[in-house]
C-alpha cells in the first residue's frame, strides 16, 4: 500500500487491544475505553489499510449455540509490523515495558 | 422490578442509523452490530446490571452507530452527490434568509426545550450514582402501618436489629446535625452527617484522603475524628494536607482522619462526617430520630431482603408492643426514594416538550410545502436538463437534514444555556438536581435532529409534491389539504400546551393566595446551632436566648424579635403523641399527632398570629412556673367540639408532663401552603428549650439592614457560633412553591411559543389562499362584493380548520386531564373557566393571524388582479 505506517494514538490502542486478544467491537472498546463512534471507524479505517482484517464466527456453531454470529477483528501482518513500530517508537520514550503480545519480536 | 428495554431502543437506534450506510455494506454492519448487542445485553443480564449500567451500555454505543454510519457513508465515491446537494441546499437557503432563519430558529427552540428538560432527567434518574453498585444500595424507611404515607425516624436499637437479619451486607445510621465550624477568622455553619463507623462501606465509596471510619470509633469514649467532605476541604481548606489535624467543632477538637469524595451525599446536606456515638435516651427504642441505609448482601434480591426486614419488624412489633407495634421496615433503592414522586412532573413535562417539537415539525413541514409548490418552476428546469425525479427527492430530502443539523447545532446552544438557567432559577437545589450537558444528552440532541428531519423533511413528500415535482403549480390540492392537516394538528397540540399551562397559572395563583396563617412580610429569620459541650444545661440556653432576643429588640430597626424550635417552611416538622389527662396513657395511638414547637413569649406578636381564646404565653410562663401550652383551633375544634379545651391537660413525652392550655391560636402553616390544617402545640421556650433555634426579627420599616445586624449580634454573642439560612420569611414561604412554579413558568413558556407557531401557520394557509385566489377575488370585487365576502372567502376554509383543531385539543386535553391533577391545587383538570379563557385566546389569536393577510385579498385591485397572469 505504500503508507507511512505513522498510526494515530486511537489506532494504536484499537490495534494494541486486539493484539491483546480483544476480538470483538464491543469488546474492544471495554478495554480501551474509547466510545463506540471512536472504535469504529477505526476499525473500519484499519481494514481498508490493510493493517486489520475481519471475519464472521461460523454460523452454523452460532445458531447452534442459539447466539448471533459475531465479526471478529484481527492484526493483520502489516498490523503487527505497525504495531511493532509504535511500540519500539513508545519504548524510545517511556524505556523497554512495552510489548506487543504473541509477535515474540517485541524490544 | 423490571429493567427498560434499552437493549430495544438500542436496536432501534442502530436500526435507524442503518438507513446512512451504504447499501451494500448494510446488511452486514447490522449483523455485526446487533450481535454485539445481542451479547451485551446477554451480558448485562447474566450480571444483573440494573438500568445504569444497561442504558450506558447499550443505548450509548448504538448512539455511536451513527458515526460509524456517517463516516462509511463519507467514504463511498456516491458521497459527492451529496456533498453536491449539501452545498446546493446552504446556497438556496442563503438566498432565502428570512425563511430559513426562522425555520432554524424554531427548530432549535423546539430541540433545546427537550435537551434542556432530558438534561434534568437525566441528571435524576439516569446517572448512575457515584456509590458503587449503586442499585444495591437502599434506604431503610420506618413506616407507620396505619398511616403509609408517613416517614417515621428509626430508633438505634431497630437500625442494629435491621443489620443483624442477613439479609443486608452492611447497614449504616445517620443523623444530618448542623456544626459551627471554627476557621482562622470566622465561625462557619456547616450542616455534618453523624453516622455509623460502616458509613464507607455501606455507601461503597473510598476516601480520597486518609482513611473512613474504623469499627469502634462510634463508640461512646472513643476519640474524636471527623472526616472532610471533599468540598468543604476544598473552599475552607483550601485543600491543603489535614490529615493528623485538629478541626474545631462546637468549640471541641476533633481529628481529621480522611476526605469523603465530593460526590458522597448521604445524609443529604452534609460536608463533613463524625461518627454516632448515641447515650441515654438516644439509646432506646423510644426516640427516633435516625435515617437507616442498608447495602444488600450479595447474591441476595431487594425481595428477599424485604421479607427479611418483615420478619424483623413483625417480631420487634410483637416483643415491644409500646414502641414497635404498628411499624413496618421497607427498603426502597435510593434513586426511587429520591426520585420516585418526580416521574410524573418528569412524565408531563417530558410529554410537553414532545408535543412542542411536534408542533414545530408541523410548522416546518408547511413551511417547506410552501416552499416546495413555490419552487415548481425550478423543479421543471432541473428536469428537463435531466435530473431524475428520485434525483430531486433526494435534493429535498438533503436540504431538510442541512436545516435539521443547523437546527440542531442551535438547539444544543440554546439548550446548554437553557441548563445553565434553570440551576439558577431553582433556588434551593434539591439533591436529585443534576443536569448537566453530557455526552448522552448530545446523542439525544442528534437523534432528535435527525427525527425532525424526517418528520418535516417527507411531509412534503407524502402530501403528493414529489408528484407534482416538475409541473409548474401553486398549490395543488394534495399540498393544500396537507397543509390544513398540519395547521389542525398545531392547532390541537397547542390547545392542550396552553390549558395545562392554564391550570398551572391557575393552582399556582390560589396556592400562593393561601394564607399561611402568619404575617411574612419584613421578617427576618437565621438559625442557630448551640453546642451541646457548651450549652450543656437548659439554663445556658435559656441564658442565651434571654440575650439574642434583648440585643436583637434593642437595635433601632428592629420592632420585636421571638425565637422559634422549628420555623415555620424552614426547618421540618416535630410531630408528636400526645394524649389529654384522663384519657389513659393508651390513647396517645388513636388521637392524631401534633406539631410541637417551642417558642418564646414574642413570637406570636412577630409573626403576627392571632390568639383567639384564652391568653398568649407570658413571660412569666417560665422554667420553674407550671406548664402551660397554646393550641391551635383546628386542634381546639376537631378534638375538643364544643368542650372548653382551656384548662385541660395534655402530656407529650414519656414519662407523662402535663401542660396546661391556656390559649387557642389562628392555624397557621407550618410545612407548605397546601398543606391540611393540622393540629398544633405552643409550648414555652422556657419551658422546653432545644439547642438549634431560630432567630426572628420583626424589622421596622424596610428593615434591609436587620439580617447582617442579626449575623453580628450572634458572633457577638458567641464567637463559636454561626448562624445559617439568614432570609426573609417572605422569601422562604415563596420558595415553598418552587416546584410549581417553575413548571408554571415552563409550561407558559412552551404554549405561548406553540400558539405563535400555529399563528404563523394559520398566517400561511390565509396567504397561500389569498395568492391562489388573487384573480378571483379581483373578478368578484369588480362585481361589487363587500369586503366582508371577500374575508370570508379566504378565511373560512381556515375557520373550518382552526375550529376543528380546537376541538380535537379540547377533547384530548380533557382526556389528559386526569394526568395533571397531581400537580393542580385548588383547581378542576376541567377548570370550564380555563378551558373557556384558551379556547377564546386561541379564537383571537387565530382571528388576528387570518386577519393580516386577508387584509391584503380585501385591498386587491381588481384591475392589476385581472391584468396579471
Amino acid at each position: 500500500m505504500g503508507r507511512q505506517r505513522r498510526l494515530s494514538f486511537t489506532a494504536f490502542s484499537v490495534l494494541y487491544a486486539m493484539a491483546n486478544g480483544h476480538r470483538y467491537g464491543f469488546d474492544i472498546m471495554e478495554s480501551t475505553g474509547l466510545a463506540s463512534g471512536t472504535v469504529y471507524p477505526v476499525l473500519s479505517r484499519l481494514e481498508r489499510d490493510g493493517l486489520a482484517r475481519s471475519s464472521w464466527e461460523d454460523e452454523q456453531r452460532a445458531s447452534a449455540e442459539g447466539r448471533p454470529a459475531r465479526r471478529y477483528y484481527e492484526v493483520s501482518g502489516e498490523g503487527q509490523a505497525a504495531l511493532r513500530d509504535a511500540v519500539q517508537m513508545l519504548s524510545g520514550i517511556a524505556g523497554d515495558r512495552l510489548v506487543v503480545p504473541g509477535s515474540g519480536g517485541g524490544s | 422490578m423490571s429493567s427498560p428495554p434499552f437493549g430495544a431502543v438500542a436496536r432501534w437506534l442502530v436500526g435507524n442509523a442503518a438507513i446512512f450506510v451504504p447499501r451494500r455494506h448494510r446488511e452486514r454492519w447490522m449483523r455485526e452490530w446487533e450481535a454485539e448487542i445481542w451479547h451485551r445485553e446477554q451480558r448485562l443480564a447474566r450480571d444483573g446490571a440494573g438500568s445504569g449500567r444497561a442504558f450506558l451500555q447499550l443505548v450509548g454505543p448504538a448512539l455511536g452507530s451513527f458515526v460509524h454510519a456517517g463516516w462509511l457513508r463519507i467514504q463511498t465515491p456516491g458521497f459527492d452527490a451529496a456533498r453536491q446537494d449539501i452545498s446546493f441546499a446552504v446556497r438556496s437557503y442563503r438566498r432565502s434568509p428570512g425563511f430559513t432563519l426562522a425555520a432554524v430558529l424554531t427548530l432549535g427552540l423546539g430541540i433545546a426545550a427537550n435537551v434542556a428538560v432530558l438534561a434534568v432527567i437525566e441528571g435524576a434518574l439516569l446517572r448512575p450514582y457515584a456509590y458503587e453498585d449503586a442499585e444495591d444500595l437502599a434506604v431503610l424507611v420506618n413506616r407507620d402501618v396505619e398511616r403509609p404515607d408517613l416517614m417515621l425516624g428509626w430508633s438505634y436499637p431497630d437500625v442494629e436489629a435491621a443489620e443483624q437479619s442477613g439479609a443486608l451486607s452492611s447497614v449504616m445510621a445517620a443523623d444530618w446535625d448542623p456544626f459551627n465550624l471554627r476557621l482562622d477568622d470566622r465561625t462557619e455553619w456547616i450542616g455534618g452527617g453523624l453516622v455509623s463507623s460502616s458509613m464507607f462501606e455501606t455507601l461503597g465509596i473510598q476516601p480520597i484522603r486518609g482513611r473512613g471510619f474504623v469499627e469502634g470509633e462510634d463508640q461512646p469514649g472513643a476519640a474524636p475524628v471527623v472526616v472532610l467532605g471533599e468540598r468543604l476541604w476544598r473552599q475552607a481548606f483550601g485543600a491543603k494536607e489535614m490529615i493528623g489535624e485538629t478541626v474545631w467543632l462546637d468549640g471541641q477538637g476533633y481529628e481529621v482522619i480522611g476526605v469523603a469524595p465530593a460526590a458522597t451525599d448521604v445524609p443529604e446536606g452534609a460536608d463533613l462526617w463524625v461518627p454516632l456515638k448515641p447515650t441515654g435516651e438516644r439509646l432506646t427504642r423510644r426516640t427516633h430520630w435516625l435515617q437507616a441505609y442498608a447495602r444488600l448482601a450479595p447474591e441476595t434480591e431487594w425481595s428477599e431482603a424485604q421479607a427479611t426486614l418483615d420478619v424483623v419488624s413483625s417480631r420487634l412489633a410483637a416483643e415491644f408492643v409500646d414502641t414497635n407495634e404498628g411499624r413496618s421496615f421497607e427498603a426502597i433503592p435510593l434513586r426511587d426514594y429520591r426520585t420516585g414522586d418526580l416521574r410524573p412532573a418528569f412524565i408531563a413535562l417530558f410529554s410537553a416538550v414532545g408535543l412542542l417539537l411536534l408542533i414545530v415539525c408541523a410548522n416546518l413541514a408547511s413551511l417547506l410545502l410552501a416552499r416546495s409548490t413555490n419552487r415548481g418552476g425550478e423543479f421543471g428546469v432541473r428536469q428537463a436538463l435531466g435530473a431524475s425525479r428520485g434525483r430531486l427527492v433526494r435534493q429535498m430530502l438533503t436540504e431538510s437534514l442541512v436545516l435539521a443539523g443547523m437546527g440542531g447545532l442551535v438547539g444544543l446552544a440554546f439548550g446548554t444555556w437553557a441548563v445553565g438557567a434553570l440551576g439558577r432559577l431553582v433556588s434551593e437545589q434539591p439533591v436529585w438536581f443534576a443536569p448537566t450537558i453530557d455526552p448522552s444528552v448530545v446523542g439525544f440532541a442528534i437523534v432528535l435532529t435527525f427525527l425532525s428531519a424526517a418528520l418535516f423533511g417527507t411531509a412534503p413528500l407524502l402530501a403528493g409534491a414529489a408528484r407534482e415535482l416538475g409541473r409548474s403549480v401553486r398549490g395543488g390540492r394534495g399540498s393544500r389539504r396537507s397543509r390544513d392537516v398540519l395547521v389542525f394538528a398545531e392547532v390541537a397540540l397547542s390547545t392542550v400546551l396552553l390549558v395545562a399551562s392554564g391550570l398551572l397559572i391557575r393552582s399556582l395563583s390560589q396556592i400562593t393566595a393561601v394564607d399561611p396563617g402568619f404575617e411574612t412580610e419584613g421578617r427576618v429569620s437565621g438559625t442557630v446551632q448551640l453546642p451541646g459541650a457548651r450549652y450543656d444545661s437548659d439554663e445556658n440556653v435559656l441564658q442565651f436566648v434571654d440575650r439574642l432576643i434583648e440585643t436583637t429588640e434593642a437595635r433601632p430597626d428592629v420592632a420585636s424579635a421571638a425565637v422559634v424550635t422549628r420555623m415555620p417552611f424552614r426547618s421540618g416538622t416535630n410531630q408528636v403523641m400526645w394524649w389529654e389527662d384522663g384519657q389513659g396513657e393508651n390513647a396517645f395511638r388513636e388521637n392524631p399527632q401534633a406539631e410541637l414547637n417551642s417558642v418564646t413569649p414574642g413570637y406570636f406578636e412577630t409573626m403576627g398570629i392571632e390568639v383567639r381564646h384564652g391568653r398568649r404565653l407570658e413571660v412569666t410562663d417560665d422554667y420553674d412556673a407550671e406548664e402551660v401550652v397554646v393550641i391551635s383551633e383546628t386542634f381546639a375544634r376537631e378534638f375538643f367540639g364544643s368542650r372548653d379545651p382551656l384548662g385541660v391537660r395534655i402530656s407529650f413525652s414519656y414519662p407523662p408532663r402535663f401542660a396546661r392550655v391556656v390559649g387557642v391560636a389562628e392555624d397557621t402553616k407550618h410545612l407548605g401552603l397546601e398543606q391540611d390544617a393540622r393540629f398544633q402545640i405552643y409550648a414555652p421556650f422556657a419551658q422546653r428549650p432545644t439547642s438549634r433555634l431560630t432567630i426572628i426579627a420583626l424589622a421596622r420599616g424596610e428593615g434591609g439592614a436587620v439580617g447582617a445586624g442579626l449575623r453580628q449580634i450572634v458572633r457577638e454573642a458567641d464567637s463559636d457560633l454561626a448562624i445559617s439560612g439568614l432570609s426573609m420569611v417572605s422569601d422562604s414561604v415563596a420558595d415553598s412553591v418552587w416546584r410549581l412554579r417553575l413548571l408554571t413558568r415552563l409550561f407558559w413558556a412552551f404554549g405561548v411559543f406553540a400558539l405563535l407557531l400555529a399563528a404563523v401557520g394559520i398566517t400561511g394557509i390565509v396567504s397561500q389562499a389569498v395568492a391562489r385566489r388573487t384573480r378571483e377575488i379581483g373578478i368578484r370585487i369588480a362585481l361589487g362584493a363587500g369586503a366582508g365576502q371577500i374575508l370570508a372567502l379566504v378565511s373560512r376554509r381556515v375557520g373550518r380548520v382552526v375550529l376543528a383543531g380546537l376541538v380535537a385539543g379540547t377533547g384530548a386535553a380533557i382526556a389528559l386531564g386526569r394526568l395533571a391533577e397531581g400537580a393542580l391545587y385548588g383547581v378542576e383538570p376541567r377548570d370550564p373557566f380555563t378551558f373557556a379563557v384558551v379556547v377564546g385566546g386561541f379564537a383571537l389569536v387565530g382571528a388576528i393571524a387570518a386577519w393580516v393577510p386577508a387584509r391584503r385579498a380585501m385591498s386587491i385591485d381588481p384591475a392589476n388582479a385581472l391584468r396579471a397572469d
